[in-house]
């Protein structure tokens, strides 16, 4: 009795809207939790509630899978890079690691928040309690030129564009489907969470972080309710006719309609992940790996020679305290380089060089192990008590640390002139001259091309452009660079932009599809793309104003 | 009082009668069991009746002629029903008439004081497409009951011209008759009205529909999308009449799929 009550649920939506029954109350099931629920006092607090409830379990319910799904990514890419033979095809490698793994993975990693998001708007429409959201949103729509029935979509929105942009079909009157597609990509979407998660934790204390991500939201939303606003008063201008917003009977629904309709969304999220989005990366990765620099600046050259001139003298330093004779020196200084392959000494190092040298690698072993790892093991070691003891430290800490930060920053060096020599940076430096005047950097600028692809992309494409893969990898170091990259100002015309601008390519194509023409398509793209330019640009130079410094 | 009356229409109907350019206009008055209809039509033909039988059926069949305004009109009152389904021989003839005669309006009249009831009746009227006048009759009753009524807004939700009336004080009658004479001259376009019958009702309609249309079933008089809801719901008379196996194995396998997924049939 499916269709009937369908039927039924139209003339019950007229009614609630046209027919007021002040004496006879109406008796059935579903009209008593009407009561309730469409109550003029309670429904709009309880559909708050029901909207917390969601993105609660979403959030909560998401985040097991999520880091199992970032480790499971991470295992893997480590993987290949260990079995990987040395040496051999490091190209393939790296498109592998850094441009596949990598690309994907950054957005694979997001699907069980989008299905879990999914699957609790599902229940609530088989249920039937998102037909009565929509009437009781519908005055508040109103009020900003939208429809009730335009709800549902937005919602939805905040998962993926795509199947929100699907889902104003419900809606019957043109105009008000056009205005609610064209807004749809203000809702802040699921792979935008991606960029959000990696740029506020690094840039905003703790306690900051959950106020940040609230407000990127909201202005979402606000920047929603302006602009159909101000497409109400431009393109769309006249009131809209009112249709029945269905009101089908409570059911409860099926175990198989919910897991199909968390599906059929899903799905699509999931072939723009599995198609566009490794497409992209293969691409992304080749712009910035290609054309491959081989001559590297006087400034890379003299970095590193001056960190292995600067590492030598503190070797030699060391010997001296240990009281090496040169060949003892030289035998020392290999095995520090590389202690596996350093063997035995050679015969011409004197017996008591040799015993020194032993135990000095013994305490320093031990030192390092004891910095490493447990407080127990320091106790056996008091590197004040011995001068062996305090020669460790001194090699450590005074000689192979600044070693290994000025390789690490001489790396960078050369990984930067490698990125703004590949086409990518090419491309992003020519973008940055436009996107300068809002904070955004050729970096930036060069992942915002990836973002247009998916917005997933853009955490990948800063991770490749970062070259975090002679790092631990992951994004803890990528942050780190980050922080020293940027200020918390450009991180918020990052987010910003991100937020209001350029909507994915899959977007743009739902849009021309539904819309049935490029028109509205691309007046949505650059309708979005202009207003994050103009309000990055307000915020960036106002708070350069302000003082609050810039990239 | 009532000679009188009887003299001028049957002065009119003598006029009726010579004018032949006058175009006629054919109204069909529908309507639940005790909705008033009855009373209402005898006051829309006055004593102008004539009774018979549809063929083969003992349904009755009432029809009246009437000059209004210069209009011609013929009015058919169809047997009492409360849905379109072709459970009972009132519903299948009713269904006949407004498929196959094609009036040029119906009006289907509605008991104020049960208004959610009476409107499944017209909310299949709207959808299969007729052109409709709808009259709220029993208003007073309804009002002295406490339901309030904003009929323009109800008018506009449903896509269709509403008239309160009171059938046994005659009131509402002129109104009526002017909104359906309105509705049959097209002079007003009223909005078409689709129920959304959720997603998964609709994207197996629209495969049922596309095989529809693509049979030329019916010799498209009928409108495919209401045959596709009729096949879906399973209805016997429309998948009789249709007799093409292609359209039915699609509508069959579409409906196992909902009751599959939605745990009821369609």
């Amino acid at each position: 009795m499916l269709i009937p009550d369908r039927r039924y649920g139209f003339i019950s939506g007229a009614c609630q809207e046209a027919v007021r029954i002040t004496v006879e109350a109406r008796h059935n099931m579903s009209d008593r939790i009407d009561e309730v629920i469409m109550n003029g006092a309670l429904g709009i607090p309880i559909l708050l509630l029901m909207m917390y409830l969601v993105f609660n379990f979403t959030f909560t319910l998401g985040d097991p899978p999520m880091q199992a799904i970032e480790w499971a990514f991470v295992g893997l890419s480590g993987l290949i890079t260990s079995v990987w033979p040395e040496g051999t095809a490091s190209l393939l490698r790296s498109l592998l690691v850094d441009g596949i793994i990598g690309g994907v993975g950054g957005g694979v990693v997001f699907l069980p928040n989008i299905l879990l998001l999914f699957l609790a708007i599902a229940m609530l429409e088989d249920t039937g309690y998102m037909a009565r959201a929509a009437f009781i949103m519908d005055r508040l729509m109103h009020r900003i030129g939208l429809h009730g029935k335009s709800f549902i979509p937005l919602l939805i929105g905040f998962g993926c564009s795509i199947p929100a942009i699907m889902a104003t079909r419900t809606l019957e009157s043109r105009r008000d489907r056009l205005v609610t597609m064209l807004i749809t990509p203000l809702m802040s979407c699921g792979a935008r969470l991606t960029i959000y998660a990696l740029i506020i934790p690094a840039f905003f204390p703790r306690a900051w972080q959950a106020p940040v991500l609230w407000i990127i939201y909201v202005s979402g939303i606000l920047l929603a309710i302006i602009s159909a606003k101000l497409l109400r008063k431009t393109l769309f201008r006249g009131s809209s006719e009112p249709f029945v917003m269905e009101l089908p009977p409570y059911r409860i629904p099926t175990a198989k309609s919910v897991v199909i309709h968390m599906w059929d969304r899903g799905k699509q999220y999931l072939r723009k992940a599995g198609t566009i989005i490794l497409g992209i990366s293969i691409v992304l990765w080749a712009f910035t790996t290609f054309p491959r620099r081989t001559v590297f600046s006087a400034e890379y050259n003299s970095e590193v020679e001056s960190a292995q001139a600067a590492y030598g003298q503190g070797v030699a330093e060391l010997c001296a305290r240990l009281g090496l004779t040169q060949e003892g020196a030289l035998w020392l200084a290999g095995a520090l380089e590389n202690p596996a392959s350093a063997g035995e000494p050679a015969a011409g190092v004197p017996e008591q060089d040799k015993e020194a040298a032993a135990g000095f690698l013994k305490v320093l072993e031990r030192l390092e192990a004891a910095r490493e790892g447990s407080p127990a093991a320091t106790d056996k070691i008091d590197p004040e008590q011995t001068s062996v003891g305090l020669s460790a430290a001194f090699y450590l800490d005074q000689v192979k640390a600044p070693y290994a930060e000025h390789m690490l920053q001489a790396d960078r060096r050369k990984h930067t002139e490698q990125l703004s020599y590949s086409l990518a940076g090419r491309i992003g430096r020519g973008l940055a001259v436009v996107l300068q005047p809002i904070g955004l950097d050729w970096k930036v600028s060069t992942a915002l091309i990836g973002a247009f692809a998916a917005k997933e992309v853009f955490v990948a494409q800063m991770g490749i452009i970062y070259a975090v893969e002679d790092g631990d990898g992951g994004t803890r170091t990528l942050r780190e660079q980050l922080r020293a990259d940027y200020t918390p100002l450009g991180a918020i015309c990052i987010l910003l932009f991100c937020l209001i601008g350029t909507p994915c390519m899959a977007t743009l194509a739902v849009t021309r599809k539904e819309s049935g023409s490029w028109g509205w398509a691309l007046l949505q793209w650059g309708g979005l793309t202009v207003m994050a330019y103009i309000i990055t640009f307000i915020v960036y130079q106002t708070g350069l104003l302000f003082g609050l410094g810039g990239v | 009082m009532c000679s009188a009356d009887f003299i001028r229409d049957e002065c009119q109907m003598a006029q009726a009668r010579t004018k032949s350019d006058q175009k006629e206009i054919k109204i069909a008055l529908t309507g639940n069991p005790n909705s008033g209809k009855t009373t209402i039509f005898n006051h829309l033909t006055g004593f102008h009746q004539r009774v018979g039988n549809y063929p083969g059926v003992t349904v009755e069949k009432k029809e009246g002629l009437v000059l209004y305004e210069g209009h011609h009109l013929q009015i058919v009152d169809l047997p009492g029903i409360y849905s379109l389904t072709p459970y009972s021989p009132e519903e299948l003839i009713t269904r006949r008439v407004l498929l196959e005669e094609k009036p040029d309006v119906v009006i289907d009249v509605l008991d104020a004081t049960n208004i959610e009831r009476n409107l499944y009746l017209a909310t299949q009227l709207k959808e299969l497409g007729v052109p409709l006048v709808l009259a709220l009759n029993m208003s007073d009753e309804a009002r002295a009951q406490g339901i309030q009524f904003d009929l323009q807004k109800l008018s506009a939700l449903l896509g269709v011209p509403i008239v309160p009336t009171v059938g046994h004080k005659r009131e509402g009658i002129g109104e009526l008759l002017a909104a359906a004479v309105e509705v049959a001259n097209a002079t007003r376009d009223w909005r078409e009205v689709k129920i959304n019958y959720g997603r998964d009702i609709e994207t197996e309609l629209e495969n049922i529909q596309r095989v529809v249309e693509e049979e030329g079933l019916l010799n498209g008089s009928y409108d495919a999308r209401w045959v596709s809801v009729k096949l879906l719901e399973g209805d016997q008379d429309i998948i009789e009449r249709v007799r093409a196996d292609r359209v039915l194995t699609v509508s069959e396998e579409a409906s196992r799929r909902l009751q599959k997924l939605l745990g009821d049939p369609p």
